[in-house]
């Protein structure tokens, strides 16, 4: 790669700045960095295609070249069964990239809406149609293999699909029962704008969580298209995810803000065993940003305890009911984490002051977290939970980044990167980093 | 009732003119200033005792006289008694040595104090008191054999302690005395200023390396009566495996007489009465802190209501220097979630069982915290980088002003309230040495926190302002 013939004098000079900021210590070089929004590229030029991150050492790639490309939420699987291939998004249409070689094909033109890719499969599953005017859509799949694209099943009005069960028989959504206005009626623009968090999020969280509309969690098969109703309620059912390995397991949240809400559960697809996975104890405690670890033995969690205050990474084992907390330093704290493919590492994509009210300039890093269980000495109690603490590294500096975009990071299958989207040369694009450090 | 009137039966043994004796042994050094303004943090400190050897008393244990006007200090030479004035820091001994300082009274100004016993000693130990004002002095009770007194009652009608069953030796006894058996006659004989011992000390955590000092350590190591011993976590480790049969008693002060409240196989340790609540007893399990369920209430009426305090939920997770708030509403804990890495300062009202918990720094842990009598500001001692928060800037007396997180739109029932505490620093303890426990606590008028400690070599007692000098 020819790498650093594409580092451009401007980008050269932004990111010694960076450094130098760093170097100096001084907070305030650093806020000004970071108050100078993105990295500027010169009209005609396209941003770097990999740099080594003068803070870090680590090696950074550009994936995509289109402005606008982004990669998935950071729990929706994008990545194919065989591990070689990542589906992205791309004016409106989605893309295929080989990883390793980064080779962009397209797959589909849009307008469609990516849920995941199957487990089992090279398959992605979306919806077309539809949308906040309560038209009704259709799930659609398409084989990232061969291209065979067939529609699946048409949703139920009010109602749709957000996750594939391991073996691509199910789909699971839910529908809201009713006429009741729905969360983001008057949605105001992100302020990073489209595709950003919304500024008055909150707002629109707790309105929508005082309606109490009936919902209704539902599995869809995708053979026949029927629709089963697992679970009925007037908790604001969201965030479904599907067991990565048990076709029969389904993941999903009671949405609102964290501390209004016991948030993260557990269902079996016959409606059975229904779990509430964190119990919370204290006032402001709050948690979310669940995710499956890829072997699904375990739902990993972000717990604010308190909010604001003091963080851990929570692992629970679904078959044992054992957890984990693995203390996080609020300075290395993160919007999203993740963990690699063999459960060795950790990864986290930090976060800003402003979409973040307890960040700050130090936590605007890409992270890689090694886990360290810690030693229990025999303590005397049952069912204890079991500490241990995440010791970050950084990855990547983020400072030219705006947090309303959240990077939402995950690692590649063969755990050589962080994959994640960024717009620190304002476009949002995709990027690699790598995690095994550059020798300097 | 400014003396209690005690019954004949139990013998008026000596009344010893208050400020009779006065004799300090000659300073090896010359005296350390009085007074200066800590130039890191720009804060008076202020030396309240005049000999070296001389300490305040363990954090919990309250040395404060009713009307607020004085405070007791120990004496290592001789094991004698001393009282300093908090507006003339005037000092003078009231009881003199051997005697091993309980705590003041929070009825009357009267001190309590063991004598006699000891480890080693056939003789069983003697409660006795002295009036601070008068003099006056008594004997209330001979304990059963083997027994120590820890802790007085609200109003001053009775005291509680310990016993071991059996013949087993107390492990630790060569060492100082557990407040779960008689005083060590290390202690005795050095003049009994020690009001508290095996402190379960973070510092003998396993969760990491033991200090080099420990792990050489054979034996009974300690090097100052008033200081932590190496081999501490050894000794506390064995003791509470040995699982020996104790109760815990009171004895009424109207009788001589002594009642078993709990008896058990527990190690029963730290002792400390509500200081409203006549009736109301707090102990613990003692041992290390992630083995055992520590803190505990009990009513000493009738035994009855025997109530765990803190339940752990976590492995490593620990909960220990409890202290009781003045007004006696809320019993306050170190709690670690787990050792060393996530630190709170822990409430339990022991009416509403309500409980807030306060998160703070590592920098900021402190091996003892206290409470202002109004409840609106707390204090800590600090700790080395040896201290179980390794905290590698925690060498200083804190102030910490508490913010109570607003957590009232959280959904759920018999939630923990959330806080933090916002630290300042009052006074730079790096050439203290952390062996001896600074244990702060504030003076009743909340102006000083009072502390002892060895940064000029011998130990003193110290108080340093709140506020900020001008």
């Amino acid at each position: 790669m020819s790498d650093r013939g594409l580092l451009g004098a401007v980008l050269a000079a932004a990111l010694a700045g960076s450094a130098a900021g760093q170097s100096l210590g001084g907070v305030a070089s650093i806020k000004s960095t970071a108050q100078g929004g993105p990295i500027p590229v010169p009209a005609g030029q396209a941003p770097p295609k990999s740099w080594i991150d003068p803070d870090t050492h680590h090696r950074v790639i550009r994936l995509t070249d289109v402005p606008g490309s982004a990669s998935f939420y950071f729990n929706d699987n994008s990545i194919t069964p065989d591990g070689k291939e990542m589906v992205f998004t791309a004016g409106g249409g989605i893309c295929v990239m080989e990883l390793g070689t980064w080779k962009v094909r397209p797959l589909l033109a849009g307008p469609a809406r990516p849920i995941v890719v199957g487990r089992k499969t090279p398959t992605l599953y979306y919806t077309k149609g539809g949308g906040r005017d309560g038209g009704a859509a259709a799930l659609w799949a398409i084989n990232i293999d061969t291209g065979e694209n067939r529609k699946l099943a048409d949703l139920p009005r009010r109602g749709g699909v957000s996750s594939i069960n391991a073996d691509e028989t199910l789909a699971g959504g839910t529908l809201t029962v009713g006429e009741g206005a729905e969360y983001g009626a008057g949605r105001r623009p992100g302020a990073g704008g489209p595709g950003t968090e919304p500024t008055d999020k909150p707002r629109m969280m707790d309105e929508r969580l005082k309606e109490r509309l009936p919902m209704e969690l539902f599995v869809l098969d995708l053979r026949t298209g029927e629709r089963r109703t697992i679970l009925r309620s007037t908790d604001w059912l969201n965030h479904l995810q599907f067991s990565p390995t048990d076709p029969g397991l389904l993941l999903y949240c009671h949405e609102g803000t964290w501390w209004k809400v016991d948030r993260i559960w557990t269902i079996r697809t016959d409606g059975s065993r229904n779990t509430l996975v964190h119990k919370r104890t204290m006032g402001l405690e709050a948690v979310g940003h669940e995710f499956w670890s890829e072997d699904g033995k375990t739902i990993y969690y972000d717990d604010r305890f308190p909010w604001g205050v003091d963080f851990f990474t929570v692992g629970y084992s679904v078959a044992t009911g054992e957890r984990v907390w693995y203390h996080v330093d609020t300075k290395a704290w993160s919007i999203h984490y993740n963990v690699s493919y063999d459960n060795a590492l950790f990864c986290g994509d930090g976060g800003a002051l402003g979409p973040v009210e307890w960040a700050s300039t130090e936590n605007q890093w890409i992270y890689l977290f090694r886990p360290e269980r810690l030693d229990d000495h025999e303590t005397l109690g049952e069912n204890l939970i079991h500490p241990g603490v995440l010791h970050p590294e950084r990855l990547v500096n983020l400072l030219h980044h705006n947090y309303y975009l959240e990077p939402n990071v995950f690692f590649t299958p063969d755990g050589k990167y962080v994959i994640f989207r960024s717009n620190l040369f304002g476009p949002t694009y995709i990027f690699a980093v790598e995690v095994a450090r550059t020798n300097p | 009732m400014k003396n209690p009137v005690l019954p004949l039966c139990l013998g008026l043994l000596a009344l010893l003119p208050a400020r009779a004796q006065n004799a300090a042994p000659a300073p090896a050094q010359p005296a350390p200033p009085k007074s200066w303004i800590d130039p890191d943090t720009g804060h008076r400190v202020i030396r309240l005792s005049d000999d070296p050897g001389t300490a305040s008393l363990y954090f919990n244990d309250n040395g404060y006289t009713p009307d607020g006007k004085e405070m007791i200090f120990t004496r290592t030479s001789d094991g004698a008694i001393g009282v300093i004035d908090l507006q003339t820091y005037r000092n003078r001994i009231v009881v003199p040595g051997p005697a091993r300082a309980i705590c003041v009274g929070h009825k009357t100004n009267t001190v309590f104090y063991l004598k006699g016993g000891g480890f080693r000693s056939s003789t069983p130990a003697e409660l006795w008191s002295t009036n601070l004002d008068s003099g006056e002095t008594r004997k209330l009770a001979t304990l059963p054999p083997r027994a120590s007194v820890d802790t007085v009652n609200a109003d001053e009608t009775a005291a509680a302690g310990t016993y071991t069953v059996g013949e087993m030796p107390e492990r630790g006894g060569g060492r100082r005395g557990g407040r779960s058996g008689a005083g060590a006659p290390g202690a005795a004989q050095a003049g009994g200023t020690q009001t508290n011992v095996l402190v379960p000390l973070p510092g003998d955590a396993p969760a990491a390396a033991p200090a080099p000092a420990e792990s050489a350590a054979t034996g009974a190591a300690q090097t100052h009566p008033l200081e932590q011993a190496y081999n501490k976590g050894q000794m506390m480790r064995e003791r509470l495996a040995s699982r020996q049969p104790i109760v815990l008693f009171t004895v009424d002060f109207a009788t001589g007489q002594s009642k078993a409240v709990v008896a058990s196989t527990d190690w029963i340790n730290h002792l400390l009465f509500s200081p409203t609540d006549p009736k109301l007893l707090m102990y613990c399990h003692e041992g290390m802190w992630w083995q055992v369920d520590r803190i505990w209430l009990v009513r000493t009426d009738d035994g009855s209501r025997n109530t765990l305090v803190h339940k752990r939920i976590m492995g490593d997770e620990i909960a220990g220097h409890e202290f009781w708030a003045p007004d006696g509403r809320n019993v306050w804990y170190d709690l670690q979630m787990p050792i060393g890495q996530v630190f709170y300062l822990a409430s339990y009202n022991v009416t509403t069982g309500e409980r807030v918990w306060y998160n703070l720094q590592r920098n900021e842990w402190s091996i003892h915290f206290n409470v202002s009598r109004d409840n609106t500001l707390f204090c800590g001692d600090g700790g080395d980088p040896g201290q179980v928060a390794r905290a590698p800037d925690g060498e200083w007396i804190y102030l910490f002003r508490p913010e109570r997180k607003n957590d009232a739109d959280t959904m759920g029932t018999n939630l923990i309230h959330p806080g933090v505490f916002h630290a300042e620093r009052l006074v730079n303890m790096s050439k203290h040495n952390y062996r001896l426990e600074p244990n702060v606590s504030f003076s009743p008028d909340q102006k000083l926190v009072i502390f002892r400690s060895n940064m000029f070599g011998p130990t003193y007692v110290f108080g340093v302002e709140v506020a900020k000098a001008q």
